[in-house]
C-alpha cells in the first residue's frame, strides 16, 4: 500500500487568500493511502521542500502530492527534490490550486476551497498507482542552426560559434545584415549600425 | 556583420530559406533552399560592374523603394558576402540571352553577342550560357538546436488613408532613414521626393498602426527614439528645418534614452502631445498636419514640407509560414510566442527551438542583442551537455498486444510512429525522440497495447472515480 504525502502551500496569499489551505490539510489527511498532511507558507522554498524530504527519509512517505501552483515551472523542482531524497522523482503529483483554483475564483472563497479538495483528491487517486520511471537520454549533434541574418541572429551564430559550435546561418536575402544594415545611425550612441 | 562573415565556425547561408523540419532536440535534420544566384559565386568579386550595366528597374528594397535597382545587383554597399544576384523575375533577357542559351553570333564581327551584364563582368562570374537551375540547390545539415530570428516588417503608408500616402513626400521612417544615409538614394542629402528640395517644415507622427484598436494595440516600443533619433541628425545638420513631433506619449524608458530625448528638446525640436487626425495635401506639394495638442488641449495645424509616419512593426508573412514548418505557436499580437513571458522569455514550446530579436515582439538593438546572446546561450546548453533528458511520460507499444492495424500511424500528430516488422507481422513502434505524450495514440489504440507513462488508464480511471465520488 503506497504511503502518500500531501503537502499544501499557501503561495503567500497566492492561494491562501482564496483557499482555506488548513481545510484542504484536514481533509486531504483523511484521504485513503495519505498518512501526511503538511501545508506550509511556501512549499517551493528550502524549508518547504525540507518539510517534504524529511517525510521521505523517515519513511512516511513513498508518494508525494504537492498542492500548490503550476507544473510548468515547479514540477522540476519538486522532483529534484523527493529524488535528492531517495525516492524516484517520478512519483510526485501536482495539483494546481492555483493558477487554475485560486486565481480563477477569487470571489468565491468557499467554492474555491470545495474544489481544491476535489483537486487534491483526484491527485492522490492518481498518486497511488504511480509507478517510478526512468529518464531516458538522446545524443546531441553540437551543431546550430540560426534562422535570419539580422541583429539577432548574428549576436547569436557569433555568441554560438565563439563557444565553439559549427552554426549554419539561414539568410533569405542575398546578404545579412537585415533591417540594422538599412538603418543610418542608431540610438542611443549615434554609432553605425553596420 | 564583417565579423559573422569571417568567423571559421559560421557557416553562411545566404539567399536561402529553411524548408522543412524534422527531428527534434538533440537531433533537427533540416533542409534548406539555396536559390538560384545566377552568378558564380566563387568568381563574383563584388565589383557590381553588372549592375551599373543592367537596364532593368525595379523598385530598391534596400532604399525602402524610393528608388530603383538592376535585375542584377549587389543588396548594399557593404553587403556580406558581396556577390551579385540576378532577379530572374525582372531580367529583361537584354540580347535575347535567356539564362541557358547560347548567344547569337554577330555577322559584322563573327563574335558573340552578350547581354550587358555578362560585357561587363571582369570575373567570368556572370555567364548566361549556363543552365542554371531555377530551383537552386537544396541542401540538407543535421543540428542539435534551432534559433528563430526572422526579424520584423513596418507597415507600409498605403494602409493610413488619413495620412495621404499617395503624396511623395509622405514617407515612412525607414524611407527617412534612407533619405538621411550616406548610402541611400540621395548620397545623405536630405532633399524631398516631390521635387527634390530641401524641406523648411518636417512633421512626424508617431503611433502609426501602433497602439491602435484597428491595427495593432501593442506598442512597438522603438518608433519613440528612433523618430527623436532621426529628429536630432536632421536638427544637428540643418538647424533652420522646424521640426514637429506628433507623440500619443513620448516612450523612452531605456537606459540613457531619456536623456537623448531631453537633448532634442534643447535642441529646439517641438514636441507635441496629441494624436494626429489627418494629413490633406497643399498645392506646391505642401501637407497640412492636423492634429491635437494635448497640453493646450486645443486643435494643432503644421503646414509641413515632408512627413514622416513612425508605422508599426509587425511579422513578416513569410516568418509565419517558417512557425508551421517548426510547429511554434503565435501570440495575440502575431508574433512568436516564447514559453513563458518572463521566465523562459527565448525558449517555445518546442525543446531545442529558441527565439531571439523581433520575432518575438518589438524591442530595439540594445534589448535585441541581449535577447540574442540569452537564446545563444540557451540553444548552447544541450550542444555542451551532448545528452538530452528524454522524460519517460511518453507512449509505449507492448508488441505482444499489438495487431499491426495501423489505427495510430497516422492519429499521431508528431509522425512519431511507425509499422516495423516484429516476429511474424508489422507492428506499432514509436520514436521516442518524436513522441511529446499527448495520449491520442493510447486512446485510439483498439487493443490496448499503448500505454502513456504518467497517464495509465488505472491512473486516470482512479482520478475520475475520485473526482465523481466526492462530488
Amino acid at each position: 500500500m503506497a504511503k502518500i504525502g500531501v503537502y499544501v502551500c499557501h503561495c503567500g496569499e497566492n492561494i491562501a487568500g482564496v483557499v482555506d489551505v488548513e481545510a484542504v490539510r484536514a481533509f486531504a489527511e483523511k484521504l485513503p493511502g495519505v498518512t501526511v498532511a503538511r501545508s506550509y507558507l511556501f512549499m517551493c522554498s528550502d524549508p518547504g521542500q525540507e518539510l517534504i524530504k524529511k517525510d521521505i527519509r523517515e519513511g512516511l512517505v513513498d508518494r508525494v502530492v504537492v498542492a500548490a501552483c503550476t507544473p510548468r515551472t515547479h514540477e522540476p523542482i519538486f522532483r529534484k527534490a523527493i529524488e535528492s531524497a531517495g525516492l524516484n522523482k517520478y512519483l510526485l503529483e501536482m495539483a494546481n490550486i492555483r493558477d487554475q483554483c485560486s486565481w480563477v475564483h477569487p470571489h468565491d472563497k468557499e467554492g474555491a476551497t470545495e474544489k481544491a479538495k476535489l483537486l487534491v483528491a483526484s491527485a492522490v487517486a492518481k498518486a497511488a498507482n504511480l509507478e517510478p520511471l526512468e529518464d531516458k537520454f538522446v545524443q546531441v549533434t553540437p551543431k546550430a542552426l540560426v534562422i535570419g541574418g539580422g541583429v539577432a541572429g548574428m549576436f547569436s551564430a557569433l555568441e554560438l560559434a565563439n563557444m565553439g559550435y559549427k552554426v549554419y546561418l539561414v539568410e533569405k536575402r542575398p546578404s545579412i545584415g537585415g533591417v540594422m544594415a538599412q538603418l543610418d545611425k542608431t540610438f542611443p550612441t549615434n554609432d553605425c549600425s553596420a | 556583420m564583417v565579423q559573422v562573415g569571417t568567423n571559421p565556425n559560421i557557416e553562411l547561408l545566404t539567399y536561402s530559406e529553411v524548408e522543412e523540419v524534422e527531428g527534434s532536440i538533440g537531433n533537427f535534420k533540416v533542409k534548406i533552399r539555396k536559390k538560384q544566384t545566377y552568378i558564380d559565386w566563387d568568381k563574383c568579386t563584388g565589383c557590381g560592374a553588372c549592375a551599373e550595366a543592367c537596364p532593368a528597374k525595379v523598385p530598391n528594397e534596400f532604399n525602402a523603394g524610393l528608388d530603383t535597382r538592376g535585375a542584377i545587383y549587389i543588396q548594399f554597399p557593404q553587403a556580406v558576402p558581396k556577390k551579385a544576384v540576378i532577379d530572374i523575375e525582372h531580367c529583361l533577357n537584354c540580347a535575347g540571352r535567356k539564362i541557358g542559351t547560347q548567344p547569337k553570333i554577330s555577322k559584322k564581327t563573327g563574335k558573340p553577342i552578350l547581354a550587358p551584364c555578362e560585357k561587363a563582368c571582369p570575373a567570368g562570374a556572370c555567364d548566361r550560357s549556363i543552365a542554371w537551375d531555377p530551383e537552386g540547390e537544396l541542401i540538407e545539415v543535421e543540428v542539435g538546436t534551432i534559433v528563430v530570428a526572422t526579424g520584423f516588417k513596418v507597415m507600409e503608408k498605403e494602409r493610413f488613408k488619413e495620412y495621404a500616402p499617395d503624396s511623395p513626400n509622405v514617407l515612412t521612417a525607414l524611407q527617412l532613414e534612407r533619405l538621411i544615409s550616406a548610402t541611400g538614394p540621395t548620397g545623405g542629402k536630405l532633399l524631398r521626393p516631390s521635387d527634390g528640395q530641401k524641406p523648411k517644415v518636417i512633421s512626424f507622427i508617431s503611433c502609426v498602426g501602433s497602439r491602435d484598436q484597428r491595427y495593432h494595440t501593442y506598442c512597438s516600443r522603438v518608433c519613440c527614439m528612433y523618430m527623436i533619433k532621426e529628429a536630432r541628425l536632421i536638427k544637428e545638420k540643418y538647424p533652420d528645418i522646424d521640426i514637429y513631433m506628433h507623440f500619443m506619449d513620448v516612450r523612452t524608458p531605456g537606459k540613457d534614452f531619456d536623456e537623448y530625448y531631453t537633448y532634442a528638446r534643447e535642441l529646439g525640436i517641438n514636441i507635441v502631445r496629441g494624436k494626429v487626425g489627418g494629413i490633406e495635401k497643399l498645392p506646391g506639394d505642401r501637407l497640412r498636419v492636423m492634429g491635437y495638442d494635448n497640453d493646450l488641449g486645443k486643435p494643432i495645424e503644421v503646414k509641413a514640407d515632408m512627413v514622416v509616419l513612425a508605422t508599426a512593426i509587425e511579422l513578416p508573412e513569410d516568418a509565419k509560414q517558417l512557425a508551421q514548418k517548426l510547429s511554434l505557436p503565435m501570440d495575440g499580437s502575431g508574433f512568436f510566442k516564447e514559453l513563458h513571458p518572463k521566465l523562459k522569455p527565448v525558449e517555445t514550446p518546442v525543446e531545442g527551438i529558441f527565439l531571439a530579436g523581433c520575432c518575438q515582439g518589438p524591442k530595439d538593438i540594445p534589448d535585441t542583442v541581449a535577447q540574442a546572446k540569452g537564446a545563444a546561450a540557451a540553444a548552447a546548453v544541450p550542444l555542451a551537455q551532448g545528452k538530452v533528458v528524454i522524460e519517460p511520460t511518453i507512449s509505449e507499444v507492448n508488441p505482444e498486444k499489438c495487431s499491426g492495424c495501423g489505427v495510430c500511424v497516422p492519429l499521431c500528430p508528431y509522425n512519431a510512429i511507425k509499422l516495423e516488422q516484429y516476429g511474424d507481422r508489422p507492428r506499432a513502434q514509436i520514436d521516442m525522440t518524436q513522441c511529446k505524450g499527448c495520449g491520442v495514440c493510447a486512446a485510439a489504440c483498439p487493443s490496448g497495447a499503448i500505454t502513456l507513462h504518467g497517464f495509465t488508464d488505472a491512473q486516470i480511471f482512479a482520478q475520475i472515480e475520485a473526482l465523481t465520488k466526492a462530488a
